[in-house]
């Protein structure tokens, strides 16, 4: 350019004319050689020119052109050149689609007026070949005419260069714009002079906000405000300065004023200027919440690892159920702190019913976390947790909602620990307590399973048998390896009920055991047997004398009443007995005069004199009355002789003291004697009707007891129309063989049994006699002796004013009495 | 007129003896089965002494001798039980009243004796205090 303005003005001064017509006036010597030392010096510049020089005549063509003009135009010749016009050696139209033609002449008539322009122009060769040229038109006045004097330089290589330039920057400047990252450039003042799209974005300032400032005025990178304050700046000083190729972390802030995580790289890049920097700078808030996330879970994972951790322990610890509740909490609170987000900073105490148990170190501090224990509804204490130093991290929230549950329920499961420590201790003392009572009492224990394996025996069992833990309970209770055949266990599975036996043990062949088999159920699917076998050797002894009272004392309830009848005729048997002795006496009188009468035979004086004394002797005995009376009195008195022996007869046979074996027996006489020796109490309310069967069998039974029943239903049906209306009821006993039963049917006409107590008759102890009557275990005996030692029935129509009618049935099996036999006999009669 | 004793049991063989052993006495000897019949003879004469069974189907002795008591006071009454219980004594004592209280088996003399003695009594009381004989 400075050649060519200095072409420009040296053209202007000295114009030339190659190869053209010369010009002006005759110049003097001095300037001729002067002039033709220029004009060689201009000719010199013109031949070797690189620049095209040509000359544009007033008719528009070429009147001259250097030898460069030439190559550039590809004319052989200057004649060939000077027939050529501009637009001749133009396209059709320029690059902004302007006619070359109306262009040419718009620029040649600027250049005419002005004096001078300079354009760029395509230009063609005459071999057709296209190239921009810059051109320099100056008009010069020559000889009157106006000529325009070119310059043209071929630019085409400049152009491509500048093309090239071009795109470089609009493929940077769209990188640069289509980048998900800021990218900011500085000059090496420091001052913004490139601010992409994406900065904007990320910052929320335009480019024309920030362009020429100085980003660390308004980024403010706050984290790094102490480390380095301007990192774009530094690089001003150093193209390698700390910063250069690494990322840094920076806080930037936005033009609302919130700041975000950013990522930055710098470099340095020199320009024209200087040095100056590019930052490309990332936002990073996405990936920093992600890892705030990240930490946070696995800050929460390894929380959760550490209570599972202390819940685990403290399981471990839980489930020994040989520590006490101090031993336990001592270990529960050695690691408890473990179990908090800052284990190092956090010690534990548990206050337990007044104890303290402290983890080391522990010592008061407000930052703590207390839980109460509570155990069986009832505060005891409380499990703590406290900051011995507080972390910064735990400065707002000292306890996380996961540590609090998780004291929660190490108190919780404290308080279970204690409350199972404390019933379990509760148990073992209470077992203690119930086997030192089982010892005082002579019971024995034995928990059984279903395979009858001993699961428990008491201290009295395992001294006499030995330790019988999981042995089968038949091996010392019946001395056998097999299942007992009438293991009460076999039949009991689906019972819930006891079941009760009498047995003997084999190592105690003198001692009676009552055996009772209780069912438990344990679980859902297991079952176990409690054996309760208790010494009722003493307690049998008692019964059977016990039984043998009861018996006189049904003999001693009626004793008052057999005495009454056995008075009865006593009474008159004496009384009779005397009259006759009274009338033997006199009637030996007679026999006196009569033996006299015998002796004074044929005497008739003599006999005159007795037959008179005899007829006197007669008279005063009254021998009329003694010889009717005699015969009757004696009729009577015989016959309450065999009153007394049929009562005493009766009674021996009630009585009898029972038999332990079955006996068959003839049921009407056996009843016909129990009405007789309770006569006395039934016969002034009652009238007694029987209708004995006369076919009746023997029946297999135990007569005592039976007897006993039979009269216990007939004094209660004496009873019964003894309320209603004395002395008028009936009592009617009925006998008969009913297809292998014998039944016996005692009916009264007495109060009949109101509905409400019906259920009741039978039970232990009922009665609605006045005191003193009854004792109510009337009718429970005849049914325990009727159903239970008889295996009959016993059971009671009745009706309300009507009466009642009892029906007593046995069962005619010798077979049936016989098992009933032996269960008796084990029970011990 | 004679002195009546008027005997009742339940069971004729014990009047049949009682009559036998009385039968030389000086009264007159009736007897009844039962309290009814016992009760239906004293309305029909008039009796000095009765000797009442206690144990009777129907009325009891205790019955008819408080009825007695009350209905002909100047009638004596004893008792002649084969049971007895302080219960029907202290009845027989307080509300019948009774002279004299046997139990069976009893000697005939003994209970003559008494009968005699309470018929002596009554003749006493007859002189002393000049009765209204009911009729």
């Amino acid at each position: 350019m400075s050649r060519q303005s200095h072409h420009h003005s040296t053209g202007r001064s000295s114009p030339l004319e190659p190869g053209g017509s010369q010009a002006g006036g005759a110049p003097p010597l001095g300037a001729l050689n002067a002039l033709r030392e220029s004009e060689i010096h201009f000719r010199t510049l013109f031949e070797s020119s690189r620049d095209a020089m040509l000359v544009l005549g007033s008719n528009g063509r070429f009147s001259a052109g250097n030898p460069a003009a030439r190559k550039m135009f590809d004319c052989k010749s200057l004649e060939e050149f000077a027939s050529l016009t501009p637009v001749q050696l133009s396209p059709e139209r320029q690059p902004d689609g302007r006619p070359s033609a109306l262009a040419a002449r718009e620029w040649i008539d600027r250049a005419k007026k002005t004096g001078a322009c300079t354009f760029e122009w395509r230009h063609r060769s005459t071999s057709g070949t296209e190239f921009d040229a810059s051109v320099q038109l100056v008009r010069m006045e020559l000889d009157g005419e106006t000529q325009l004097y070119a310059t043209v330089r071929d630019i085409s290589a400049t152009k491509a260069v500048q093309m090239a330039l071009r795109a470089n920057e609009q493929k940077l400047r769209t990188i640069t714009e289509s980048a998900l990252d800021a990218i900011i450039m500085v000059d090496s003042e420091g001052r913004i002079n490139h601010w992409n799209s994406a900065a904007q974005t990320m910052f929320g300032y335009s480019a024309d906000e920030v362009l020429g400032k100085d980003p660390h005025a308004f980024l403010a990178f706050p984290a790094r405000s102490e480390a380095a304050p301007r990192p774009l700046a530094n690089l001003a000083s150093s193209e390698s300065g700390a910063d250069v190729g690494r990322i840094m972390e920076l806080t930037a802030r936005r033009s609302d004023g919130s700041e975000i995580p950013v990522e930055m790289s710098v470099s340095a890049v020199r320009g024209d200027q200087g040095l100056g920097a590019v930052a490309i700078i990332r936002d990073v808030s996405d990936r920093k919440r992600l890892e705030a996330a990240f930490q946070q879970q696995t800050a929460e994972l390894s929380q959760r690892v550490r209570e599972l951790n202390c819940l685990e322990q403290a399981a471990e610890v839980f489930e020994k159920n040989d520590l006490t509740p101090a031993d336990m909490i001592r270990r529960l609170v050695a690691f408890l702190p473990f179990g908090m987000r800052s284990s190092e900073h956090v010690a534990a105490r548990i206050v337990f019913q007044g104890a303290e148990f402290c983890s080391e170190g522990y010592q008061e501090s407000p930052v703590q976390l207390t839980v109460p224990l509570v155990v069986d509804g009832k505060r005891v204490g409380s499990v703590e947790v406290s900051y011995m130093a507080c972390p910064a991290h735990a400065a707002d929230e000292p306890f996380t909602s996961r540590e609090r549950t998780l004291l929660d329920q190490i108190a919780a499961r404290l308080a279970r620990a204690i409350e199972r420590r404390q019933s379990y201790q509760q148990v073992t003392t209470l077992s203690r307590e119930l086997e030192v009572i089982l010892e005082a009492t002579g019971t024995r224990l034995l928990l059984v399973d279903d395979t009858c394996a001993v699961q428990y025996a008491d201290p009295a069992t395992q001294r006499c048998y030995g330790l019988l833990a999981n042995q089968k309970c038949h091996r010392y209770l019946c001395l056998s390896s097999e299942r007992c055949t009438d293991c009460p266990n076999e039949y009991n599975q689906e019972s819930s009920q006891p079941t009760v036996s009498f047995q003997r043990l084999p190592a105690e062949t003198d001692r009676i055991f009552q055996r009772t088999i209780v069912p438990i159920r344990v679980e859902q699917n297991r079952r176990l047997f409690a054996e309760l076998l208790v010494d009722v050797t003493e307690l049998k002894a008692m019964e059977t004398n016990l039984n043998q009272a009861r018996k006189l004392e049904a003999v001693g309830q009626l004793a008052a009443g057999i005495a009454h009848e056995i008075n009865t005729p006593t009474q008159f048997i004496g009384d009779n007995t005397r009259f006759l002795r009274d009338g033997v006496r006199d009637l030996e009188q007679v026999m006196m005069c009569v033996d006299r009468l015998i002796e004074a035979a044929g005497n008739h004086e003599q006999v005159d004199s007795l037959l008179q004394e005899t007829r006197k002797t007669l008279d005063e005995i009254d021998a009329e009355y003694l010889r009717a009376e005699i015969p009757v009195s004696l009729e009577q008195t015989l016959d309450g002789i065999s009153q007394i022996a049929t009562i005493v007869r009766a009674m021996k046979e009630f009585s009898h003291p029972g038999t332990k074996e079955v006996q068959w027996i003839d049921l009407n006489r056996a009843v016909a004697n129990t009405l007789t020796v309770s006569r006395n109490e039934w016969k002034h309310v009652a009238e007694v009707v029987t209708e004995f069967a006369p076919d009746l069998p023997l029946v297999p039974c135990f007569p005592a007891d039976l007897n006993q029943a039979v009269l216990n239903i007939l004094m209660n049906a004496a009873h019964a129309i003894e309320a209603k209306d004395a002395g008028n009821g009936t009592i009617t006993v009925r006998t008969r063989s009913h297809r292998g039963w014998v039944e016996i049917q005692i009916s009264d006409t007495g109060t009949g049994i109101p509905e409400n107590i019906r259920s009741r008759v039978f039970d232990h102890f009922f009665t609605t006699k006045q005191v003193g009557k009854g004792t109510g275990q009337g009718l429970t005996i005849a049914h325990a002796v009727v159903v239970e030692k008889h295996g009959g029935t016993l059971d009671f129509q009745t009706e309300v004013g009507v009466g009642t009618t009892f029906l007593v049935r046995l069962p005619l099996q010798e077979a049936a009495a016989r098992t009933l036999h032996d269960t008796q006999t084990a029970q011990g009669d | 007129m004679n002195h009546t004793v008027l005997l009742v049991d339940d069971d004729a063989n014990v009047l049949h003896g009682l009559t036998r052993a009385l039968r030389h006495q000086p009264f007159d000897i009736f007897t009844a089965r039962s309290g009814e019949e016992a009760i239906d003879v004293l309305k029909r004469r008039r009796i000095h002494v009765v000797v009442a069974d206690e144990q009777m189907p129907g009325i009891t002795g205790g019955d008819l001798l408080a009825w007695i008591a009350e209905q002909f006071p100047e009638t004596t009454r004893m008792v002649l039980t084969g049971h007895p219980t302080a219960e029907t004594a202290i009845r027989a004592i307080n509300e019948g009243l009774v002279y004299r209280y046997f139990t069976k088996p009893c000697n005939p003399i003994e209970l003559a004796v008494a009968i005699r003695r309470a018929l002596e009594d009554l003749q006493t009381d007859t002189l002393t205090a000049s009765h209204d004989s009911p009729t």
